[in-house]
């Protein structure tokens, strides 16, 4: 059932293509906004459009069900924040921050951006995956450096130098699992198409594909944000435009998390190769308790939400590393939450650095007071980025999770909303006490019980609930933006 | 069966050739000597990958071949001496770590990844096993020179012998395809392209190019 003369697997990857090079070639501000968000409101429609239309698997392109839950959430966050930025550049513009050259040149390479990643996300191919995720790293290198502030500039410095190390290592590690799929598939494209890959690859070396997924780990790894090759990301997060925090933290992120988990899956279907699961349960267990750490002392109100993504990226790799449908289905269900609340974070907090002229969180005090819509706005999204902890079902792993996360996200609600007026220090407390907490909550008081069994059944609930909260939160904050 | 031996060898010294030009990036102090030896670095690949080409029958490595050749033995480094002529960073190249030590982690390194790869590579052809193990060392050396380098042209330079290491291990994975050499080769023109305005960025804004500078501005230390 084709409604489309054309494939809406390559409508994603044309439409942002075309929207970048209009966008570079047209002045003016507003209608440049406006292309941008229609652009990224057409690459929404047609990654929607493929749950029911799903496109054939071709030899470097294909989506399945993993992937489009990454495609339609990274299309759906790239449209959110295209609206966010139209608002954040115009108010960037009117205080000369940015002058009308930057504001052409920001909108272009967002749409490269986009493209880069919808382009990484619907690979079969491992190789073209990884150009794709490269790509990715420069536009945002490019991005965060916008300001060319001394700050901007370190940051965008060690982003690029970072990122560029971990793709190098990631490329390596490219290379290696082709090598030690020649002797099982053959030469050429086919050694690295993906789908062809995991039918065949338990016919391959382990050793070599052992050494193959350190490499791999390590350097998509870097992209993640896992500690300790995490260095760039609360640097990059807090000097780029907040447009460009919400989607590194809401989608990049995730895209490097993709490609680790297609070679992880290629991992788990060789059988003879070690486990791939430890190596990201221990990897992401150290961000989260080193993220939760280094929230504490934060006082740049960006840089905290920066380390709050590189807690729940920990999160959320430990999921995908304990494997199995309920954890996998955790992980899923994390990512999206984080996704949708974070990115929603970053557009408040983007209007409360504007308003309130700075990100230090020890100036930016009552905002509930002075700005009601704004500051309840923050709440919530904090609220729902700390419940993200709770919403997960499974057993251990849930209990696990809100035992380290749980006082992060505590301490969190004390050091942002907890200050500014009396009102919201008794808030805080009450949150904090809501989080350490069973489970249950004063918010949302319909909370699944912990530890629900297997049956899959049992855990919709929960989705459609924490769907319904983060909705109700991202409506809070678009109020705010109107009402500013 | 002699032709087979001989194009081996020759495989291996130049491979063996790119390790060692990796050695001696490692011990340069002066910042023309540090270009000079990059585009040698970069010339030696360009050799490497020409005879692979030759002898597995695959023309296009010849393009990539002819990439590094042009582009980063040639264009890349004389538009660096040019950057760092109006820049009058000329004198010398700052290092963290002395040299002495430098090299002997350096001869560590290339022992590690000699003993990683070689073991774990047995079913592999010979000539793509010895290429993965050079190209572990280049790239490990790559890193060890931008740890050891406080300036941000050197770093820049370890940075690009770490991707002419990744090159050599391409062109040595037997039919690769194209895609991803060329894409390398692009990433490189767009990533020297970001380079570039990094660095005049950087001299706009603080009159030098020592990244220890930037430092200073870092956001939780103000």
């Amino acid at each position: 059932m084709n409604l489309l003369p054309f494939d809406s697997l390559i409508a994603i990857l044309v439409v942002p293509l075309f929207a970048a090079v209009g966008l570079a070639a047209l002045p003016g501000y507003k209608s440049t906004a406006r292309l941008n968000v229609l652009a990224c409101f057409l690459s929404l429609v047609f990654a929607v459009s493929m749950t029911l239309d799903r496109p054939a698997t071709g030899v470097l392109l294909f989506v399945d069900d993993l992937s489009i839950v990454f495609v339609i959430l990274n299309t759906l966050v790239g449209f959110t924040t295209s609206i966010f930025s139209a608002s954040y550049i115009a108010h960037e513009l009117d205080t000369g921050k940015l002058n009308s050259t930057y504001v052409r040149f920001y909108h272009a390479t967002y749409q490269v951006m986009m493209f880069a990643m919808n382009l990484a996300l619907v690979s079969n191919n491992v190789g073209l995956m990884w150009v794709a995720v490269e790509m990715a790293t420069l536009t945002t290198v490019l991005m965060v450096g916008i300001y060319r502030t001394p700050e901007a500039l370190e940051a965008a410095w060690k982003y690029f130098i970072l990122g560029s190390v971990g793709i190098a290592l990631a490329l390596f590690g490219t290379i290696l699992f082709y090598v030690a799929a020649v002797p099982v598939v053959g030469q050429g494209l086919d050694a690295m198409t993906w789908t062809i890959l995991i039918e065949r690859v338990s016919a391959a070396d382990p050793a070599l594909i052992n050494i193959a997924f350190v490499f791999l780990l390590l350097g998509y790894g870097t992209k993640v944000g896992l500690v300790p090759v995490h260095a760039w990301l609360p640097d990059a997060h807090a000097e780029g435009p907040t447009p460009i925090s919400a989607v590194l933290s809401g989608l990049l992120l995730n895209v490097a998390l993709y490609a680790i988990l297609r070679f992880k899956l290629l991992m788990v279907a060789n059988g003879e190769a070690i486990a791939p699961g430890p190596m990201m349960i221990a990897m992401g267990l150290t961000s989260l308790i080193f993220a939760a750490f280094m929230l504490y002392p934060r006082r740049d109100i960006k840089r905290l939400f920066a380390y709050s993504s590189i807690e729940h990226m920990g999160i959320i790799t430990f999921a995908f590393g304990l494997g199995g449908p309920l954890a996998n289905f955790a992980g899923l269900l994390h990512m999206t939450m984080h996704s949708l609340t974070k990115s929603a974070i970053f557009f408040a907090v983007g209007q409360i650095a504007q308003v309130k002229k700075t990100q230090n969180i020890d100036d930016i005090r009552g905002l509930t007071v002075s700005h009601p819509v704004l500051g309840w706005g923050l709440v919530l999204g904090v609220v729902a980025d700390g419940r993200v902890h709770e919403r997960v079902p499974g057993g251990d792993f849930d209990i696990c999770k809100q035992s380290l996360a749980g006082p992060a996200a505590g301490l969190r609600i004390v050091t942002c909303t907890g200050r500014p007026a009396g009102q919201n220090g008794q808030y805080g407390l009450w949150q904090t006490g809501g989080w350490t907490g069973s489970g249950g909550s004063i918010v949302f008081p319909d909370d699944p019980a912990p530890g629900t069994g297997a049956d899959g059944r049992a855990l919709y609930p929960a989705t459609d609930r924490g769907v319904v909260s983060t909705c109700r939160d991202d409506a809070g904050l678009n109020g705010g933006a109107t009402d500013d | 069966m002699i032709a087979e031996t001989f194009s081996y060898d020759v495989a291996h010294m130049l491979a063996g050739g790119m390790l060692l030009v990796s050695f001696m990036l490692l011990y340069q102090d002066r910042m023309y000597g540090l270009l000079n030896t990059f585009a040698l670095h970069a010339f030696v690949l360009s050799l490497s990958v020409a005879w692979e080409a030759y002898v597995n029958q695959s023309p296009h490595l010849y393009i990539t071949a002819a990439i590094a050749l042009v582009l980063k033995a040639i264009v890349i480094p004389t538009a660096l001496h040019r950057i760092v002529q109006r820049l009058g960073i000329h004198r010398t190249v700052e290092t963290t770590v002395g040299i002495g030590a430098t090299m002997l982690v350096g001869i560590g390194l290339v022992a590690l990844s000699m003993a990683l790869m070689l073991p774990v590579t047995d079913a592999v052809d010979p000539l793509a096993r010895q290429d993965l193990a050079f190209s572990l060392s280049i790239l490990l050396l790559g890193l060890l020179m931008m740890v050891t380098r406080r300036n941000a042209v050197g770093q820049v330079v370890g940075l690009m012998s770490i991707e002419n290491g990744l090159i050599l291990a391409a062109a040595g994975a037997n039919g690769m395809p194209l895609v991803v050499e060329i894409s390398v080769a692009f990433s490189v023109l767009i990533a020297f392209m970001v380079i570039g305005i990094f660095l005049f960025r950087i001299r706009e804004r603080f009159d030098t190019v020592d990244v220890h500078v930037l430092d200073s501005f870092r956001g939780e230390r103000k």
